[in-house]
């Protein structure tokens, strides 16, 4: 199993004032520059980074190819990924989606992975009129146009549902041939058989369990073996899962270091939906017409909850790992052991190097090709950040990656066995 | 092996098996036009599912049929299915036939 880091880069507005100081995202960018610096050097495999508009202290990467284009030059070695580009037209034209994509290869020397995504929320979907039932058919029609323009010379032309334009030579041609792997967001099993069916990589960004994890492999590289319609001119075969992550030297400095970010990550993104079945009345998530943009504080609606909407007890009961009655009977009493419990239940790297070795392992014995850790999330702290990527580099990575290279990869090559196309895949 | 070889009813297998070769000959609105009849068959067979796949506050729109340009109504008490549109992209023609497949795997259980 590969490794790497993922970023929404959240900015939780500050408790005690009605936003942030002038130097607040200033800070935000540079610690990120160095976070991923620092795994880069380690050994870390990937970064991936978010691309959401309009949500405030949620995700504060909008613009993820500037960030990445920056890191294209302070870096060696790690992937850069977007996670994802939103394909809508009206978002991002793909054309432009094809020349920032394939600069961003020809810069880096080869290292894009390129996610894609359909967009999520009202929030943002309406900021750019985009219709949320056509959302699909947009991500489809523009990922496979912009991959026909950076892979051939020229681009025909195209005359489609929901852009249209005429024969052209995109450029530059990314380094990578024919194309950088390609990957769809996947927070939904549905979504994770869509890749399949595409032949491109699954972003798992629904912090899926182990045992969930296990029952998508199986399905996801059948798929890919029977019943795949590449998108692209080669295939991707891969899943990646998110996962919650903090490192100290003990279990439970981790976990107080952790704080409540895993929380307000929860929170904040269930705050932007406008489904009113993903809003939970008891977690007192506001829907979008009551967001007064630039005003509201999101950081200080999440600190008046009771401390245990805060730490995970509800996102347990409501991804239905565990029933309320279940919690109750088996959840250690001290706290933080509770939290770690906790943490292991769900498979979340978070503790001592030793644990998170312990937890993990799950997800390789599942064959996961790639894990990615949301460690930047909430009000954490960037020195503790720091730590915990340079423990769990220097302390579990090692093995893993001598596992990936003698048993995972072994494993994945059966798997592909009698595909009959091409390949570009990174793992 | 093809999931929809696990449906138990001959008629839902045989037009989730219709929906699939559509798809691969590259014709997502007869695959999605297969779905729907199948997933027709499927509340005639379990009258329920009609009540749990429209549209809802409290539920999450994973959780319903999909409403992607073939939307499932309730017209004095009976499903229908109205196509907005006669043209669908391979994407949203899985998202249908995963969704329909699914339902009909459940009543295996």
């Amino acid at each position: 199993m590969k490794f790497g880091l993922f970023y929404e880069l959240q900015l939780p507005r500050p408790l005690d004032a009605e936003t942030w100081d002038p130097d607040a995202e200033t800070r935000l960018f540079e610690e990120m520059f160095e976070q991923v610096e620092l795994a880069d050097r380690l050994g870390y495999d990937y970064v991936f980074f978010v691309e959401h508009h309009f949500l405030e202290e949620y995700a504060h990467s909008t613009s993820p190819e500037i960030m990445l284009a920056g890191l294209a030059r302070t870096t060696k070695q790690i992937r850069l990924g977007h996670g994802v580009v939103q394909m809508p037209p009206a978002i991002n034209h793909p054309a432009r989606v094809a020349e920032r994509i394939s600069s961003l290869d020809v810069i880096s020397g080869g290292r894009v992975e390129f996610g894609t995504g359909e967009g999520t929320s009202m929030a943002e979907l309406g900021g750019f009129s985009v219709e949320r039932s056509l959302k699909k058919s947009m991500w489809e029609e523009g990922t496979r146009e912009c991959v026909r323009m950076m892979s051939s010379t020229p681009y025909a032309g195209y005359d489609g549902e929901h852009f249209s334009m005429p024969a052209r030579n995109v450029i530059p041609k990314p380094m990578q041939k024919p194309h950088p792997p390609l990957w769809v967001a996947a927070s939904r099993r549905e979504t994770t058989l869509l890749a399949a069916r595409f032949g491109i990589g699954s972003l798992g960004f629904g912090f899926e369990t182990p045992e969930e994890t296990a029952i998508r492999v199986e399905e996801y590289y059948r798929l890919i073996r029977e019943e795949c319609f590449p998108i692209g001119e080669a295939i991707n075969p891969g899943l990646l899962v998110l996962n919650q992550f903090m490192s100290a030297k003990t279990d439970e400095e981790a976990v107080r270091r952790s704080a409540n970010g895993p929380g307000f990550f929860s929170y904040s993104l269930g705050y932007y939906s406008t489904t009113r079945g993903t809003q939970r009345a008891e977690s007192g998530a506001r829907l979008i017409d009551e967001h007064q943009p630039g005003i509201t504080n999101i950081h200080r609606v999440f600190d008046s909850l009771p401390q245990e909407q805060k730490d995970g007890r509800t996102q347990l009961r409501e991804a239905k790992l565990m029933t309320e009655q279940q919690i109750a009977e088996s959840e250690p009493e001290e706290e933080m052991s509770r939290a770690l419990f906790r943490a292991a239940r769900s498979g979340s790297a978070i503790g001592a190097p030793d644990s998170i070795r312990k937890n993990i392992k799950r997800y390789e014995d599942a064959h996961t090709d790639i894990m990615v850790f949301n460690a930047q999330c909430g009000a954490r702290k960037h020195e503790h950040i720091m730590e915990a990527i340079e423990l769990f580099g220097t302390q579990v990575l090692p093995e893993f990656a001598e596992r990936h290279e003698k048993e995972h990869l072994p494993w994945r090559e059966r798997q592909l066995e009698g595909v009959p196309y091409p390949i570009n895949s990174s793992i | 092996m093809a999931r929809y070889e696990d449906v138990k009813d001959s008629d839902v297998r045989t037009l989730l098996e219709q929906a699939t070769d559509s798809m691969r000959d590259g014709d997502p609105l007869t695959a999605v036009h297969a779905c729907c009849d199948a997933f027709l068959l499927l509340i005639e067979q379990q009258p329920n599912l009609l009540q749990d796949n429209l549209p809802a506050d409290e539920k999450s729109h994973h959780e319903q049929f999909p409403r992607l340009g073939a939307n499932l109504f309730e017209v004095n008490g009976e499903p229908e299915i109205r196509f907005e549109r006669e043209r669908f992209s391979l994407s949203e023609a899985i998202t249908y036939l995963d969704f329909t497949t699914d339902t009909a795997l459940r009543f295996r259980q």
